[in-house]
């Protein structure tokens, strides 16, 4: 008996059902995904919705025609996993970026991630690749963008908030000129319609073969990040500290970029630069779950794949035609984080 | 107290900024379990140099410096903080973990890179806690404490790393007189506790008050090491701070104390 409360204690000390809302943020993202299946032009019923999922997996009598099941299968249950993870792989890396440097200001699109990306994205467009080829380069631009950022502060030998930012403006600009060449050189005809569908940031036709292209990179990167998710507080207390508790600074937070890298350079391939949302939902998970990241990383992960998935819905949905989905995120996101602000009443040096 | 392991040895220790002054040079001197060691010295001495470099944050120039007789250039950082705990002067926390999350961090060395802390990592933050007496600050954001607690804290999350040397950059600084005192007093009590402790200050009478080991940076980088009331002289505090120093027994606590007269 002794034993037994001893061991179940061991387990609930990390636990994220001790944070309250955990499981009810949960249960509100399975229904908001949900929900997005069953909203649109065709409607379809929540039990409906539920009952033709299953019935890929438990053989079940069809009370639905093969238009609905069709609707599901082909057009909503991508966008809707899409979304799910474009958002929840932004919000992820938002709260990594966060952490690791320190800086509750930062996050994909500030730091001049997504933008290097789409970069990289737009010259593999360019070079006629494939999409694995897109998938390398937007890496490998993302990385050197969040490289290019971080070594401006190091080169001032000022590691305050404020340079860092600036510098992710500086960068961020630097790349959308050369967003700018890219798409003044592409043809017009082909090329430049396509690289103008990435840096719109839309999902609207994404598909199943979507999904499984980013699919493995993203979980590989999310399972590492969230594994190591305690570090990311060991790395928020600054270098000189981090390193005198053992951390290895240079392994674990390179580590931690690549994999973040990694989770922005897949979503802007699958769905172009989506900005607020790895800003604002790592605030919100903080702000729910409280500060120690091995909560709040969870917390921003299912909140951001829900955040996206309603985002999409309605962009779908608000108007007769599609809305671009930065215009909807920034909609929210904007006013939603200066209620932050000054909820928070954040310090900012 | 003195036939316990030398637990941290520097042997002719030199350093200096890339193409900088000399920082300092020539510094040797070793520590048993239960030692106080007291860097003095004036500003610019390089007494946060001389502690970060036992710290494992810098490298040396030259010499070396053995932790339980091993080169510490051999040990991998983690390795590193299993021995040494370091409580910064002063630290700039960015989010508000509470206290207990932020002593638990301290179990660090102990967890590997892929792990979250476990239920035991949480009991020695409890216990480091109750070591401090500080359990009531348990929940509370670590930004919003003061200083002194902030300190606390600090050497809470040191307790925790269970380290055989704690460091301290100037953990009197930033206090006012009765945390001063009280901190000293803390000192002395890790160093019963068996810890060997090595810290930096810029009051003389701090050294006096611990009464046991000493060293003093010169304006050159060459440090005077030793038993506390044989190296601290009023000739060598005198040439050191460039002002008169008196030491003088004071019956009413019993203790030297260092003072200077006001022309």
């Amino acid at each position: 008996m002794e034993i037994q409360k001893q061991h179940s204690k061991r387990k609930s000390e990390n636990a994220l059902w001790r944070s309250h809302f955990f499981i009810p943020v949960c249960v509100i993202a399975l229904v908001v995904c949900i929900g997005s299946l069953c909203v649109g032009r065709y409607g379809i019923g929540p039990l409906e919705a539920v009952k033709i999922l299953l019935s890929r997996i438990i053989p079940m009598e069809s009370t639905w025609t093969p238009t609905m099941e069709n609707v599901v299968f082909r057009i909503r249950l991508p966008r809707m996993l899409v979304a799910a993870m474009v958002g929840g792989a932004l919000s992820l890396s938002g709260s990594v970026y966060q952490g690791i440097f320190k800086n509750p200001l930062v996050s994909p699109d500030l730091l001049g991630v997504s933008s290097g990306a789409c970069v990289g994205a737009a010259i593999a467009i360019l070079l006629g690749l494939g999409g694995t080829g897109i998938q390398i380069l937007a890496l490998i631009a993302g990385l050197l963008a969040v490289l290019m950022t971080t070594m401006l502060p190091r080169l001032l030998k000022n590691r305050s908030t404020m340079v860092l930012v600036l510098s992710g403006i500086i960068v961020s600009g630097f790349f959308g000129a050369v967003m700018g060449i890219i798409k003044f050189v592409a043809d017009p005809q082909t090329e430049l319609a396509e690289i103008t569908y990435w840096t719109m940031g839309s999902i609207a036709g994404a598909n199943m073969q979507d999904v499984f292209s980013v699919l493995p990179a993203m979980a590989v990167a999310a399972v590492i990040l969230l594994r190591m998710r305690w570090r990311v507080n060991l790395l928020s207390l600054g270098d000189g500290e981090a390193k005198t508790l053992g951390v290895n600074i240079r392994a674990v937070r390179g580590l931690m970029v690549l994999c973040s890298t990694i989770l922005t350079a897949c979503a802007v391939c699958i769905s172009g630069t989506i900005g607020w949302v790895g800003l604002v939902v790592p605030h919100l998970s903080r702000m729910l779950a409280g500060p120690n990241n091995t909560q709040a990383i969870p917390f921003s992960l299912v909140m951001g794949a829900a955040f996206m998935v309603v985002v999409d819905t309605l962009a779908r949905t608000v108007t007769v035609a599609e809305l671009p989905l930065s215009i909807v995120t920034s909609f929210i996101g904007a006013p939603l984080y200066a209620w932050m602000l000054t909820k928070q009443r954040m310090r900012i040096k | 107290m003195m036939e316990g392991n030398i637990q941290l040895e520097i042997r002719q220790g030199a350093f200096r900024y890339h193409d900088g002054p000399v920082i300092f040079e020539d510094v040797s001197f070793s520590l048993r379990a239960g030692q106080v060691f007291c860097i003095l010295g004036p500003n610019g001495a390089g007494k946060s140099t001389l502690l970060n470099c036992l710290a494992n944050l810098f490298p040396l120039q030259k010499g070396e410096i053995l932790l339980n007789g091993q080169p510490m250039h051999t040990l991998s950082r983690r390795e590193v903080a299993q021995w040494i705990g370091y409580v910064p002067q002063s630290q700039d926390p960015t989010y508000g973990y509470t206290v207990r999350d932020f002593v638990v961090m301290g179990r660090a060395p102990y967890i590997s890179t892929m792990q979250l802390p476990k239920q035991e990592d949480f009991e020695k933050a409890d216990q480091a806690l109750e070591i401090m007496g500080i359990e009531h600050l348990r929940d509370r954001p670590y930004t919003d404490i003061s200083g002194g607690e902030r300190q606390q804290a600090t050497i809470a999350r040191v307790i925790a790393q269970e380290p055989k040397i704690i460091l301290m950059d100037e953990p009197t600084s930033s206090l006012d007189f009765g945390n001063q005192l009280r901190t000293i007093r803390m000192i002395r009590s890790l160093a019963q506790r068996g810890y060997a402790v090595v810290m930096t200050t810029h009051n003389p009478d701090h050294a006096i008050m611990l009464d046991d080991t000493v060293g003093v940076l010169d304006r050159e980088g060459r440090m005077t090491a030793g038993l506390a009331r044989q190296v601290l002289t009023e000739q060598l505090l005198s040439s050191v701070y460039r002002v008169d120093v008196k030491i003088v027994h004071v019956d009413a606590v019993d203790r030297d104390a260092c003072l200077t007269k006001m022309e």
